[in-house]
């Protein structure tokens, strides 16, 4: 069993494993990063408390682990972990950085990567387009990875909600399938277990289906903007299955939100 | 009460009209319109309930005595001038004394003979083994050109008196000893055969049933829903054959769990045409048969042989908890996506 973490070591931990991978969708499809060169194969390490991770660059992709590099070439290490989750949650902290002056390109593409996280912040409303399509892309994969996360890390609310549950698909769809900016994501829940998925789970019918219009209307659900009640009401959101299990998941996203910004 | 048989009976409902009461009004009513259709029983006229169209067609009604293989050929004979013969016995007779005589005169000329046995499964209770009919299904269903129906109620039994008019081979309706609880309201909820009906979705198990199964397969649901949050659909599969397939593939696909549930030998029946489609399209999913165990009833009253072999809500709900833990798929990989 895993001991309680405070909130902050919880945060931190939750930013490492479900935030940063999420840096892989603009890394992918903003043409502004895709386009431009990639930078040299390096490992960047990010340094807080007993918090720690390590991100990959290499061929053009990213990786992402928890726990320190074996060999960092840029390293950011903050004074705490209530410094970094600062600077995640789009705020003001200044990291202490190893590796700049050698590996310009890396530290760069890894502040645009940092950048392009605040994206998925509140206090974001873009009205591109494209845009909320990222916004909206990023922030459902990095929900459902973090609800998954908080089960991993043996918090008891999520646990609680896991365990008595046979094997259960929540899936998270945005707009049609046909078009190329559809956007699926989904948590498996199974006897306390759990697994964050991107796509659209194959192996057999969700438990629960929200369906979300387009990102227009998921970003307005995700703001808090219309209320989840009222966004189903005004058809911006279609739910399909158990109304008490997905009132359940609304309040533990909305609690992963409430650590996370 | 007394059913006019001479055995005594518990009974839900006694006034709702039972299946087989269903059965012979409807078939007087359309033979009111379409002079095909002739009835015909061997001396079970009152048991079978097809004394009523005897009152208002007899003329059109023939009582073959205690003479089951006669029934069966006397009716491929009419069957071959035109006629469409409705014969009612008791399941056992029908399915087994008379097996050879459905085989070889109806099903192997495919002719549009309609057979209704009544008091199928362990319904005849207190009349014993030698009464009781749990092997039906398996003889029917190898028999080739035969559609076999299963309904729920009374409602859904007239509805399938009025399609098997339609079909143009030989059809095996098998219905209750008479008192069984209603499960539909009305006919118009969109009865099809060889179209299963479902009773209620859900995504975590799939209950198969038909019979009187279907009712307590339905509340067996609700009881998991509102007891263990389980989200079960239950699907009417009251055609045997030919079986939707398309229903239980679906559930394999959304559930992956399928309980199915019937009043007969788990060898041969529902749970046999189900498991043939799913092994068949080489998918995977957790599977178990709910039914008469492969051994013969004790003898009872009904509803205490239902209780002994589960066939009620409670018991259903049972097994479905049971399945909830079975392993069969290699899915098991937890790391997140990321």
């Amino acid at each position: 069993m895993n001991h309680p973490l405070d909130q902050e070591s919880l945060a931190a931990r939750l930013f490492v494993r479900a935030a940063f991978p999420v840096m892989k969708v603009p890394l992918q499809e903003d043409p502004k990063l895709s386009r431009s060169p990639s930078p040299e194969p390096a490992n960047v390490a990010f340094m807080a408390d007993d918090v720690s991770a390590c991100i990959r660059f290499e061929d053009g992709e990213l990786s992402v682990t928890e726990g320190p590099c074996g060999e960092s070439d840029v390293t950011l290490r903050f004074p705490s972990v209530e410094a970094m989750n600062r600077l995640l949650r789009g705020g003001i902290a200044l990291p202490r950085i190893r590796g700049a002056i050698r590996h310009p390109r890396v530290l760069l593409r890894t502040m645009q990567l940092l950048l392009r996280l605040k994206l998925m912040l509140p206090s974001q409303r873009p009205r591109d387009p494209f845009k909320q399509y990222l916004k909206v892309k990023m922030s459902l994969y990095m929900v459902t990875t973090a609800l998954s996360v908080l089960n991993k890390l043996g918090d008891p609310e999520m646990q609680s909600w896991t365990r008595g549950q046979p094997d259960r698909i929540y899936q998270f769809t945005v707009g049609s399938p046909e078009r190329d900016d559809y956007i699926a994501a989904y948590l498996r829940v199974k006897n306390g277990r759990t697994k964050a998925g991107r796509g659209v789970y194959t192996r057999r019918r969700p438990f629960v289906h929200f369906r979300f219009t387009g990102a227009e209307e998921a970003m307005r659900v995700l703001l808090k903007e219309v209320a989840f009640v009222e966004s189903v009401e005004q058809g911006y959101l279609t739910v399909e299955g158990s109304p008490e299990y997905s009132a359940a998941l609304n309040d533990l996203m909305t609690r992963v939100q409430a650590l996370m910004t | 009460m007394g059913d006019g048989t001479g055995t005594t009976w518990t009974c839900y409902d006694a006034a709702t009209m039972t299946a087989r009461e269903i059965y012979g009004h409807v078939l007087a009513e359309l033979s009111d319109a379409d002079p095909r259709i002739v009835g015909l029983t061997a001396d079970l006229a009152k048991s079978t309930a097809i004394a009523i169209y005897e009152r208002r067609h007899p003329d059109r009604f023939f009582n073959m005595g205690i003479a089951e293989q006669n029934l069966m050929g006397v009716a491929a004979g009419m069957a071959k001038t035109g006629l469409i013969p409705f014969a009612s016995t008791f399941a056992a007779f029908a399915s087994m004394r008379a097996a050879e005589q459905v085989r070889t005169d109806i099903a192997y000329q495919n002719l549009p003979v309609k057979i209704i046995a009544t008091h199928a499964g362990v319904s005849f209770g207190s009349a014993g083994t030698t009464h009781h009919c749990t092997e039906d299904l398996a003889i029917m269903r190898s028999f080739a050109n035969m559609t076999v129906i299963v309904p729920a109620d009374g409602t859904e039994t007239a509805n399938a008196v009025r399609a098997a008019v339609d079909i143009p081979g030989p059809v095996y309706i098998r219905i209750g000893r008479g008192f069984e609880p209603p499960f539909y309201d009305s006919e118009d909820y969109g009865f099809e055969v060889g179209r299963s009906h479902t009773v209620r979705d859900g995504s975590d198990v799939t209950i198969i049933a038909c019979g009187i199964a279907v009712l307590q397969s339905a509340e067996a649901a609700r009881l998991l829903q509102e007891h263990d949050g389980l989200s079960v659909r239950v699907l009417n599969m009251h055609t045997i054959k030919p079986i939707d397939r398309e229903a239980v593939l679906n559930a394999v696909s959304d559930t992956r769990r399928i309980l199915t549930v019937e009043e007969h030998n788990v060898l041969g029946g529902l749970g046999s045409a189900v498991s043939e489609v799913i092994v068949e399209s080489g998918k995977g999913c957790a599977f178990q048969k709910l039914g008469i165990p492969d051994e013969y009833s004790p003898v009872g009253y009904p509803e205490d042989l239902y209780a002994h072999f589960h066939l009620e809500a409670n018991g259903i709900a049972d097994h479905v908890r049971s399945m909830l833990d079975l392993e069969f798929e290699e899915d098991e990989d937890w790391e997140d996506e990321v």
